[in-house]
């Protein structure tokens, strides 16, 4: 038989493991990311189909998020989205194509979005523009006038080095995005009814451009296959053309 | 940084609603004989404040009026095994769903009180402070600008509300169906701060000339005009 006494340290030192075990899953500082024979071999285990053979590179978005964007046996330029989860670094999402994606590390938080990319080569692209857009309009209901400008911000990347990237949300993108999402949410008859929303009124666009500045259509970086864990946030960028955009009048 | 943007009409009547919810409660308790513990007559409350309610929307806010008191119900199922255990609890279950309506009372006052504090028809309810505050140019027509904190705020005292005319404007830019529009408001001031206390969300965009404002509210846009610019130095 234990004694009362036995008990109680039995007990204290049970839960102070429990709680080191808790601490060391919740707040350990991630590990370096396995090696790139490691990422391969995990990413064809999750997901035989994208048949990953060669990792590009491995770029930090931030301590827990990565960025590998792989090349298959199958000659497709991929992506894969890392996050350390808890105790170990995961694979959450997989495109076995590499046309952009927006990545919302912090779903809540415009400033961590990150736009990734991996174009394939015999696309011949020799840059992208990326542009912040909501498009105008008005609305009257009930005699209130509401009127909507145009946004419509422009970010140039280029794709001649590397047919990989990471373009992280320009401030500016992202107070506009932050501004607009704190109204939204305050509106008043929302406010008992739902939680948080995405606010899709202010979306992102791209347009890809040839060898000889022409717009084109990148016909091996789409309509890929995606495997997702569904615990990753992420968005498509919609393809746009130029006559959809605005200029400045003389 | 957490405080500024406090909605302090809204924490006031919150707290002066709980100040007189617990003071009722004390009183029931002091008039009772029979002393319950304190916390379990804590627990009873907050059951008793459980209810269905029904949510609509009264003037632009959102109102929450309980109607079946759920949390009674179950309290009085659960209490009344025991002989005389319902009763010596009934009073506190039926002021916590009373409770719903006390804060109610509050939120709706709030509204009017909120109101006359921080004019919604003022400008300076929404620009108070333009510390951090800097201009986004979020059209290709809008130039490079900056602001200047002085001329900002000098600009701010002359405004005047002004009506919107949001369709002619609109049709004013699209009836071309050019690819070549300069936009009515080009830039947009982030990072001011409302007036203390009034916890006002807004989005500020400023006119191609400089000398309006458009504020677009959760509730509703308002449009100030100025013979002056709020980016340069007046002429006068």
């Amino acid at each position: 038989m234990m004694t009362k006494k036995r008990k109680l340290t039995l007990g204290i030192v049970l839960i102070v493991i429990i709680l080191a075990a808790i601490y060391w899953m919740y707040f350990s500082k991630p590990s370096p990311l396995p090696t790139k024979n490691q990422l391969v071999t995990e990413i064809n285990e999750v997901f035989t189909r994208a048949n990953a053979e060669k990792i590009q590179n491995t770029i930090q978005l931030d301590d827990k998020h990565v960025f590998v964007p792989f090349i298959s046996k199958n000659n497709e330029y991929g992506l894969s989205y890392w996050v350390w989860d808890m105790y170990k670094w995961k694979v959450k999402k997989i495109d076995t194509t590499g046309e952009p994606m927006i990545w919302k590390v912090d779903k809540k938080d415009p400033s961590t979005f990150h736009i990734i990319w991996n174009m394939h080569p015999n696309d011949r692209l020799r840059y992208m523009k990326f542009y912040l857009i909501r498009k105008r309009g008005y609305q009257i209901t009930a005699g209130n006038h509401h009127y909507t400008p145009r946004i419509q911000l422009e970010k140039k990347v280029s794709l001649e080095e590397k047919s990989y990237g990471v373009l992280k949300f320009p401030q500016k993108w992202a107070a506009i995005k932050e501004a607009n999402a704190k109204v939204m949410q305050a509106r008043q008859p929302d406010k008992l009814f739902s939680s948080w929303m995405p606010d899709h009124s202010i979306y992102i666009g791209w347009i890809p451009y040839d060898e000889s500045n022409q717009e084109t259509f990148p016909e091996q970086s789409v309509n890929g296959n995606t495997f997702s864990d569904g615990d990753v946030e992420t968005d498509f960028v919609h393809i746009l053309n130029e006559s959809e955009l605005e200029v400045a009048a003389e | 940084m957490a405080f500024q943007n406090i909605n302090l009409i809204e924490v006031l009547s919150g707290a002066l609603a709980w100040g007189i919810v617990v003071y009722l409660i004390y009183r029931l308790y002091n008039k009772r004989r029979v002393k319950p513990k304190g916390w379990k007559i804590l627990i009873v409350f907050w059951i008793g404040m459980f209810s269905f309610s029904f949510n609509f929307n009264l003037f632009g806010e959102a109102v929450r009026l309980s109607i079946l008191p759920l949390g009674v119900w179950i309290l009085y199922f659960i209490l009344n095994s025991k002989e005389g255990r319902w009763e010596i609890y009934r009073r506190f279950a039926w002021l916590g769903f009373g409770a719903n309506f006390i804060f109610l009372l509050f939120s709706l006052i709030s509204t009017p009180v909120h109101q006359a504090i921080y004019p919604q028809n003022e400008i300076d309810t929404y620009i108070a402070g333009v510390e951090e505050a800097y201009f986004i140019t979020i059209h290709p027509s809008g130039q490079d600008v900056s602001l200047k904190k002085d001329t900002l705020l000098d600009g701010i005292e002359r405004l005047q509300k002004s009506t919107i005319s949001s369709d002619d404007w609109y049709y004013d830019l699209t009836r071309n169906d050019s690819k070549e529009v300069n936009e009515r408001f080009p830039y947009q001031l982030v990072n001011a701060t409302p007036k203390w206390g009034s916890g006002s969300q807004a989005i500020i965009y400023l006119e191609d000339d400089g000398k309006g404002l458009l504020i677009l509210t959760p509730e509703k846009q308002r449009y100030f005009r100025s013979d002056q610019s709020l980016l340069e130095e007046g002429n006068e």
